[in-house]
């Protein structure tokens, strides 16, 4: 009878510790898991402010790219029209910017509709990238600039565009 | 009396010794792999950064630019490392910190890519503090903006030409770069011009009188460059970045000659016929460009830079 017992006792004591010991393992792994999504919040914050901070240098060296910047006359801030309506049919491009998205708009004058080479002047954006749903796109006013008239006798024309643009992330 | 019965260790003690041992040792695990997981996104996410620091320095109507000094919070290692696969090739920046403890330096898995950038340096930079500045590469349109980074080691020109004197002397004051006939100081990168002093570590080479073309000898290893601002990526670069961000350059200059032609066929369009010859002096660069993938063949493309130009700049339409 006494042995038993002593067995009993010595059972339930290895049932208590076997409960402690996942009792244990839960808290612990509560706490992976909440520390987990706070990384992830922290690294999710992170890698946004960089994709901003990204695109608002983009956007403000823009005129300073050679895809996109009016060469033609010494001009600051100023985006080639031309070159961008044929760069938006270049596939070669895609994810050469890292940007998720990139919209030169027509401020003033304004039109409506997407620009191509055959409607221009008549349209109101330029949608270079748009590949993926984005947050936001801050933009920047440029000058749109072209060359309009005859062949002797023409002019450098620009209006007063703005450019949008949203960063991509790491990979 | 003596207690023969001795210290009792019974099931409790070894099962209590055992899972002890085991959470202690999955304790360090955990915290180990977390360091290291959480130093991993840091330095991820400072070569990010680092990039994006260097976007000002980009040049638009300046013939060069410095950016501001990079002060990382601890001692760091860049690594620069160039692939020449894809249409553009790319930039691959990864950054190590250094963490005091343990292994000083843990080697980079993750690389932030840039596609759009050409930076020149030696493959693995150290210091906290990092110096960088541009210089446009026109061909004879701008292809692209070239960034030297460079950090704690010090450079030593002896006998530069005298347009290198001046934009070194009016760019880079006090930034680990220094111009001098003979005094060099100890321990610096001595870049040498014209002829063959002792104790040279970079060589620059003039071709027939000019200075904007030669070649620039670096590890034993030949590099030519055609304008000052190659001249600088072939001193600031490793031999094999060099030659890869040189088929990069030259992709991307094909890429642009064929944006050029397309342009010249809508303006023409658009104004009676201006620029419309000049569409086929762009498809023979752009062919040619293409086929670059060396410095060696750069000469292959001089006549056509020049040709451009000169068809550029009888027009009344500029293309560029």
């Amino acid at each position: 009878m006494r042995s038993v017992a002593r067995c009993s006792r010595g059972q339930l004591k290895i049932q208590e510790m076997a409960f402690v010991l996942v009792a244990m393992m839960i808290f612990f792994g509560l706490v992976a898991l909440i520390f987990a999504s706070i990384n992830m919040n922290k690294i999710k914050t992170e890698t946004a402010s960089l994709r901003e901070n990204d695109a608002r240098e983009l956007i403000r060296k823009i005129s300073g790219n050679s895809e996109l910047g009016f060469t033609a006359i010494s001009c600051s801030n100023c985006i080639d029209v031309d070159k961008a309506l044929v760069l938006k049919d270049q596939r070669a491009y895609s994810g050469f910017f890292n940007l998720d998205y990139l919209m030169i708009e027509r401020v003033f004058p304004s039109g409506k509709g997407e620009c191509s080479v055959g409607n221009f002047p008549n349209c109101g954006t330029i949608t270079i990238v748009n590949s993926s749903n984005f947050l936001s796109a801050p933009y920047s006013y440029v000058s749109l600039c072209r060359y309009e008239g005859s062949r002797d006798k023409g002019y450098y024309k620009c209006e007063l565009g703005r450019i949008h643009a949203a960063g991509r992330g790491l990979e | 009396m003596k207690n023969k019965k001795g210290f009792e260790f019974g099931f409790g003690w070894i099962f209590a010794i055992f899972v002890g041992g085991v959470i202690i040792f999955l304790a360090i695990y955990a915290v180990t792999n977390l360091v290291k997981t959480e130093r991993q996104g840091q330095d991820v996410a400072s070569a990010k950064e680092f990039g994006i620091l260097l976007t000002p320095v980009e040049t638009s109507l300046e013939t060069g630019k410095l950016a501001p000094p990079i002060i990382f919070p601890s001692k760091s290692r860049i690594y620069n490392i160039c692939e020449r696969e894809g249409n553009f090739g790319v930039q691959r920046l990864s950054v190590s910190s250094s963490l005091g403890i343990g292994e000083q330096f843990q080697q980079p898995d993750i690389s932030t890519p840039f596609y759009n950038k050409y930076f020149f340096s030696p493959s693995v930079i150290e210091g906290k503090t990092f110096y960088a500045f541009s210089k446009p590469l026109n061909m004879p349109f701008k292809v692209a903006d070239m960034v030297y980074i460079f950090g704690s080691e010090n450079y030593c020109f002896v006998s530069p030409p005298g347009e290198v004197e001046d934009e070194l002397g009016r760019i880079m004051v006090n930034k680990n770069i220094s111009i001098s006939a003979n005094d060099c100081p100890v321990e610096s990168i001595k870049v040498c011009f014209g002829n063959s002093e002792p104790k040279c570590s970079i060589l620059v080479s003039f071709d027939s009188g000019t200075p904007e073309k030669g070649i620039v000898t670096k590890n034993k290893q030949n590099m030519v460059y055609e304008g000052y601002a190659l001249m600088y990526s072939a001193i600031f670069s490793d031999p094999e970045l060099y030659e890869c961000q040189i088929e990069r350059l030259m992709k991307r200059a094909s890429s642009l000659a064929l944006i050029y032609k397309q342009k010249s066929v809508v303006v023409s369009a658009r104004t009676d016929g201006c620029g419309s010859a000049l569409g086929e002096n762009f498809a023979n660069y752009a062919q040619i460009a293409s086929e670059i993938n060396q410095s060696k063949s750069l000469d292959s493309i001089t006549f056509n830079v020049e040709n451009l130009r000169e068809a550029n700049d009888a027009l009344s339409c500029k293309m560029f």
